[in-house]
């Protein structure tokens, strides 16, 4: 399940702003027990790119080399929007249940 | 330690982890090898003033390459479902109808099983092994052990024998059927 949400966290993270590759990894790595380490995100980046949920593009930067940045497609937008729906209700439901003992 | 041995214990780093990659195809190796390169390089950068303990932190912040490579393996072989358009149910339905199918389908001429094949291959709720057990085991379904009772003859097999095919032929479909039906990987709370 953790594996599953990942992806959609890195589609919440592009969602509004490109990031570059470094700092999206080093955010997702920061959620604490989402990730087991830095390194094991790229692999996930780029089958979101070849899903076509995110592109990229090479931007220059004054610190050092061109950065790839990654945003979301209009494709990982309807897919991180279909997540969140199912998102809520599934938290709902476990919360209901796992925190509350299933009292209403 | 000088920046070159730094330097070099990043190459170690990175052919470590190209050699973890090899099995994978050179321009997926390279550009993984690179990308991670990269997200070193950055880090160094960000680091200041430079230290061997610093560089070895990133390193093992960025994990050991054995398990970006394991992570890299899971990904290429891992398509999981995109939740984009996927109702509650509606998504599971034709997998559901596959397995069925899969099962039963035999009976319908042989034909209703075909369907339940491409509906599996062509469904990406299952890995390809998920696809080809449920291939594999058995062509035809419960219907196989039909068309083996109504021609045994010619076959020269102990009656003994003949029983534990049968009940193998029985048995296993339907294991493989509850198989694919645990390992189908629907989204989220669909089905759990």
């Amino acid at each position: 399940m953790r594996r599953g949400a990942i992806e959609y966290c890195v589609l919440a993270l592009v969602k509004d702003e490109e990031r570059y590759g470094f700092e999206l990894v080093r955010e997702l790595a920061a959620a604490d027990g989402l990730v087991t380490s830095e390194g094991t995100v790229y692999p996930l980046l780029t089958r979101l790119r070849r899903e076509g949920l995110v592109d990229t593009v090479w931007r220059e930067s004054n610190q050092g080399p061109p950065r790839r940045y990654y945003r979301i497609t209009p494709h990982g937008r309807r897919a991180l929007e279909g997540f969140v729906g199912q998102w809520e209700r599934f938290r709902d439901a476990v919360d209901r249940l796992v925190v509350l003992g299933g009292k209403p | 330690m000088s920046a070159n041995d730094l330097d070099t214990v990043v190459g170690t780093y990175l052919e470590r982890l190209d050699l973890a990659l090899s099995a994978m195809p050179a321009p997926k190796r390279d550009q993984l090898v690179e990308e991670i390169a990269q997200h070193v390089a950055e880090g160094r950068r960000q680091l200041g003033e430079e230290s061997p303990a610093a560089l070895l932190q990133l390193l093992d912040r960025i994990g050991r390459p054995e398990d970006i490579a394991a992570a890299a393996f899971e990904e290429d072989e891992d398509r999981r479902l995109s939740f984009q358009g996927s109702g509650p149910g509606n998504r599971g339905l034709p997998d559901r109808f596959a397995i069925g199918l899969l099962l039963f389908g035999g009976f319908l001429f042989g034909i209703g099983w075909l369907v339940g094949a491409i509906l599996l291959w062509a469904s990406s709720a299952w890995r390809v092994r998920d696809k080809l057990l449920g291939t594999l085991v058995f062509p035809g379904g419960l219907a196989l052990p039909l068309y083996f009772l109504a021609a045994p003859s010619g076959w020269l097999i102990p009656a003994w024998a003949g029983v534990v095919i049968l009940a193998v032929l029985l048995i296993a479909p339907v294991l493989v059927a509850v198989h694919l039906h645990r390992s189908r990987r629907v989204s989220g709370q669909e089905e759990g």
